[in-house]
C-alpha cells in the first residue's frame, strides 16, 4: 500500500466501527495490489508455485490478498477484541522451551515477516516481558482506540541510521547480559548486512546480521518464532532453539541456515497465504 | 595528537575499519560512518564494545544519543572521557 496514504486512511477507519473498518482496509489492501501491476504480478507468481491447480490458485491468491489488510488490521487493533478477548484466542506452541530457558538467562526470540506478527506483543499478553527492536513502521499511526495492542505494550527499540541501529544492538546485548528477553526479526528490508540465505519455494529469503552478530556476542539461546492464524486462533509457535554459536563464523553460519530452514520450508508449505513478504513484498535480488 | 583517549579511540577505530577504509588523514574531525572511515552499524556496534572494553562500561543510555557520539572519532572520545569522569 502507499505509505503515503495510510495515515489518512487509518484515521478515517478508526473513527467507523471495528467490524466495517477492518472490511474496508481488507478490501483496500485487495484492490491495491490489484492496481499494482509489479505486486499483483508477485502475487500471482507465488499462487502458481503453492497452488496445484487453477481453482486452488485463485482461492490461495485471494486468502493472500486478504490477509494483507487482516494483518494490518491486527497489528493496528483495528477491527480487533479487547486485550482480554484476544487473549483467549492465543495459543502457544512450544512454551515449555522459553520458559525453561527464560530461568538460565537472557533469550533472543528470532521472528520473521511471516503471519500476523505481533510476538512480542502476544507474548506481552501472556506475562513474558519482550524487548522488542526494529526500523517499526513506515507510516505514523493514528493512537488505537480499542486495540489489543494497547493492553500488551512492549518496551522497544526503534532504530533507523547506523549509529541508532548500533547503539539498539548494544543496549540489546546489555538486556541479554541482564537475563532479559528480546525480539528481532530476521529479514527486515533495512540496509542491514546479510547473513546469509534460505532458499524456499518461490523465493529465497535473505536473513539480516544484526541477530546473528548479537547471538555470537551474547551467547543467548536464541529460539526462532513464528506466528500464523488457524481459524480463529492465533498462533504463536516456539521452536527449539538454534545450535550454540561456533567459533567458526562460517560454520555457524551453516549450522543456523540448517536449522532454519525446514521451520522454513514447513511453515510455507502450511500457510503459503500468510507469508505476504515472500509473496508480496519486492526481492532486494531482483532491484536494479 | 596527545589525547591518550583519542588515541586509543582512533586505534580501535582503525582496527575495526581496516587498512583499506582508512583515510589517510585521521583526526578527531574524521566521520565514523559515511565520508571518513565507512563504518556500518555492525561495525559502529563493535567500536562501542571495544571501546567498553578498553575504558569500561561508559555507554549506559547511548541509545539516547547515538547520533551525536558516533559521530566522529572525537566526538566518540569526547563521550567516554565524560563518562568516565563523571
Amino acid at each position: 500500500m502507499q505509505v503515503a496514504a495510510l495515515p489518512p486512511l487509518l484515521g478515517v477507519l478508526r473513527r467507523m466501527p471495528g467490524g466495517p473498518a477492518r472490511g474496508a482496509l481488507i478490501l483496500v489492501g485487495i484492490v491495491h495490489a490489484f492496481l499494482d501491476g509489479a505486486c499483483w504480478g508477485r502475487a500471482r507468481a507465488w499462487a502458481a508455485v503453492h497452488a496445484s491447480g487453477p481453482g486452488d490458485r485463485r482461492r490461495l491468491l485471494a486468502r493472500l490478498l486478504a490477509n494483507r489488510g487482516r494483518f494490518l488490521a491486527t497489528a493496528l487493533g483495528i477491527g480487533t477484541p479487547d486485550p482480554e478477548s484476544f487473549r483467549r484466542h492465543l495459543v502457544f506452541e512450544g512454551r515449555d522451551r522459553l520458559d525453561a530457558l527464560a530461568r538460565t538467562g537472557g533469550i533472543m526470540l528470532l521472528g520473521f515477516h511471516l503471519g500476523p506478527g505481533g510476538t512480542a506483543a502476544k507474548l506481552g499478553l501472556a506475562g513474558y516481558p519482550v524487548t522488542t527492536a526494529g526500523a517499526g513502521l513506515r507510516f505514523r499511526v493514528p493512537a488505537p482506540s480499542y486495540a489489543w495492542v494497547g493492553g500488551a505494550r512492549s518496551p522497544s527499540i526503534v532504530w533507523g541510521d547506523a549509529p541508532s541501529r548500533a547503539a539498539g544492538l548494544h543496549r540489546l546485548s546489555e538486556l541479554l547480559q541482564h537475563g532479559g528477553i528480546v525480539s528481532l526479526t530476521a529479514d527486515s528490508h533495512e540496509d542491514g548486512r546479510p547473513a546469509f540465505e534460505v532458499p524456499l519455494p518461490g523465493r529465497t529469503l535473505r536473513v539480516r546480521a544484526g541477530w546473528f552478530v548479537l547471538r555470537r556476542l551474547t551467547g543467548a539461546p536464541t529460539l526462532p518464532v513464528l506466528t500464523s492464524e488457524i481459524g480463529r486462533r492465533s498462533v504463536v509457535t516456539i521452536h527449539p532453539p538454534l545450535p550454540d554459536p561456533d567459533p567458526d563464523l562460517e560454520l555457524d553460519r551453516a549450522a543456523c541456515r540448517e536449522a532454519l530452514a525446514p521451520i522454513l520450508r514447513e511453515y510455507v508449505r502450511r500457510f503459503p497465504e500468510q507469508c505476504l513478504s515472500l509473496a508480496l513484498w519486492p526481492d532486494e535480488a531482483a532491484r536494479p | 595528537m596527545t589525547d591518550p583517549v583519542l588515541r586509543r579511540v582512533i586505534e580501535i577505530v582503525k582496527q575495526v575499519a581496516g587498512p583499506q577504509r582508512t583515510p589517510a588523514v585521521v583526526g578527531p574531525s574524521t566521520l565514523l560512518a559515511g565520508g571518513g572511515f565507512w563504518l556500518d552499524s555492525m561495525e559502529l556496534f563493535e567500536v562501542i564494545l571495544a571501546c567498553e572494553a578498553a575504558f569500561g562500561s561508559v555507554f549506559r543510555g547511548l541509545d539516547e544519543d547515538a547520533a551525536r557520539v558516533l559521530h566522529t572519532a572525537g566526538s566518540l572520545a569526547t563521550a567516554i572521557r565524560a563518562r568516565t569522569q563523571a
